[in-house]
């Protein structure tokens, strides 16, 4: 089981004090990905808190490993409301994927026209 | 100021998100948006719109150091008289660029397959050059021949008029000495080294706002001061309209905010009349390619890792079930 969760690189673990809380581990990851996953679930009026760090700034480089934990406490809107954080968490990651893709796609659009047809290369 | 059925849409995610850090209301807000301003061979300069602070800087990290290239990472010395040493020159290869328009099909080293190196994952190259006949030579990237039919070569800088530039220097022989060396490239990121990294430049900056109140600085000031004041700025965001004797603003996006203005307003009782700001939905990214990758793609492919990032967390996550009690 450990080795298991060794070779994963997402963790995801719920906090046996605080309920509807839980951290999430990323590993080989670091602002770029943590700063960008927070924000977004902290723009869930669920999400009661979420927050990142990076455990030692070098670690990056001894390991070539960066754990990140993200912590959150969704809280309960009182009723039917309700959402785990788990689930807020593939909230956040779908709705930056699908804003990333729609900038992707209009970068690509807008190039070609500014490109003409002059060969890219 | 949030509606429930806002959540879990990609449109009510905007609304969410953006409609509230502004404090809009629910209808008043934008898509995220790219807005390509400049293009040519090297550069991009194009505008992020209605996103936050964390999306641009995601992207302008993941821009310099997650873009995979290819470089020079081994180098085999079998001779070397010159008056460089060896790792002064290897370190000197590994900063050169190489065209990584194929970067793709290449493996990272450590997750190739092979005991050590292969077709999938490394580029071999040869640099032999011999000074016999001449009292100094230079060797640039046109020494390095590639062993392979990869289309991995030095990059050849192109000028604005489309004619070759000289090939990047490496150093100078002079007569007798000799220079032998294998090469080998590989695939890799800025995290790992900046040699890797696709841009000369990534800059993002959020667009300034400067405003003036005209008819209170051209009433309540002389018309030295009103050119004292358009002086003192240092990017000339102002300007004096000679036909009106007033203060203009010329060109707000120069603005650098050092405040200077602002603080010659408060000298002079002026406090409201000039407001500087930035906003805080739109930024300005400056990318410029080092000639590996052409700049739209370099920007297109820091979206695509990013959006592997999430996918890859999205998914990952979805093992771990719904089980809210
Ligand atoms: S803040 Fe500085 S750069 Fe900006 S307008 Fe004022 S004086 Fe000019
Ligand atoms: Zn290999």
């Amino acid at each position: 089981m450990s080795d298991f969760l060794q070779n994963q690189r997402v963790i995801y673990a719920d906090d046996s004090r605080v309920r509807h809380q839980g951290i999430l581990t990323i590993k080989q990851e670091d602002h770029s990905l943590g700063n960008l996953v927070r924000h977004q679930l902290l723009e869930n009026p669920r999400v009661k808190f979420s927050g990142y760090r990076k455990p030692h700034p070098l670690e990056e480089h001894v390991e070539i490993k960066v754990f990140l934990s993200i912590f959150l406490i969704p809280f309960q809107v009182q009723t039917n409301g309700e959402v785990a954080p788990p689930t807020a968490i593939i909230q956040a990651a779908d709705q930056l994927y699908k804003m990333l893709q729609k900038l992707n796609e209009s970068l690509l659009q807008q190039a070609q026209l500014f490109r003409g047809d002059v060969t890219m290369l | 100021m949030y509606g429930m059925e806002q959540i879990n849409t990609a449109t009510g995610f905007a609304n969410a998100k953006f409609g509230s850090s502004k404090g809009q209301g629910a209808k008043g807000f934008d898509e995220p948006e790219i807005r390509i301003l400049e293009l040519s061979k090297y550069v991009i300069k194009f505008e992020l719109l209605n996103t936050d602070l964390s999306v641009a800087n995601s992207l302008r990290r993941i821009i310099i150091a997650e873009v995979p290239t290819m470089a020079i990472d081994l180098v085999e010395v079998k001779e070397n008289t010159s008056a460089l040493h060896d790792e002064f020159i290897a370190h000197r290869l590994g900063l050169i660029p190489l065209q990584s328009f194929n970067v793709d099909q290449f493996n990272l080293s450590d997750q190739c397959a092979c005991s050590s190196m292969c077709a999938q994952c490394s580029v071999q190259f040869k640099l032999h050059a011999v000074c016999s006949d001449r009292d100094q030579m230079e060797v640039n990237t046109r020494h390095i021949q590639p062993l392979s039919d990869a289309p991995i070569i030095p990059v050849q800088y192109v000028n604005d008029k489309g004619i070759e530039e000289d090939p990047i220097l490496i150093m100078k022989l002079s007569k007798n000495q000799q220079l032998d060396m294998n090469l080998v490239a590989r695939k890799g990121n800025g995290k790992i080294h900046a040699k890797w990294s696709p841009v000369a430049t990534c800059q993002m900056r959020k667009e300034p706002i400067v405003e003036i109140d005209q008819d209170k600085i051209n009433r309540d000031l002389d018309i030295e001061k009103r050119k004292e004041f358009v002086a003192l700025c240092p990017r000339e965001v102002f300007a004096f309209n000679d036909y009106r004797n007033a203060v203009e603003i010329e060109n707000s996006d120069k603005c650098i905010q050092c405040i200077e203005c602002l603080r010659f307003a408060q000298a002079n009782n002026l406090e409201r009349a000039v407001k500087i700001a930035e906003r805080e939905d739109k930024f300005v990214f400056t990318v410029e390619s080092t000639g590996v990758l052409t700049p739209e793609d370099i920007v297109s492919r820091a979206l695509q890792i990013l959006m592997r990032k999430l996918y890859e967390l999205g998914t990952q996550m979805k093992k771990y079930g719904v089980n809210a009690d």
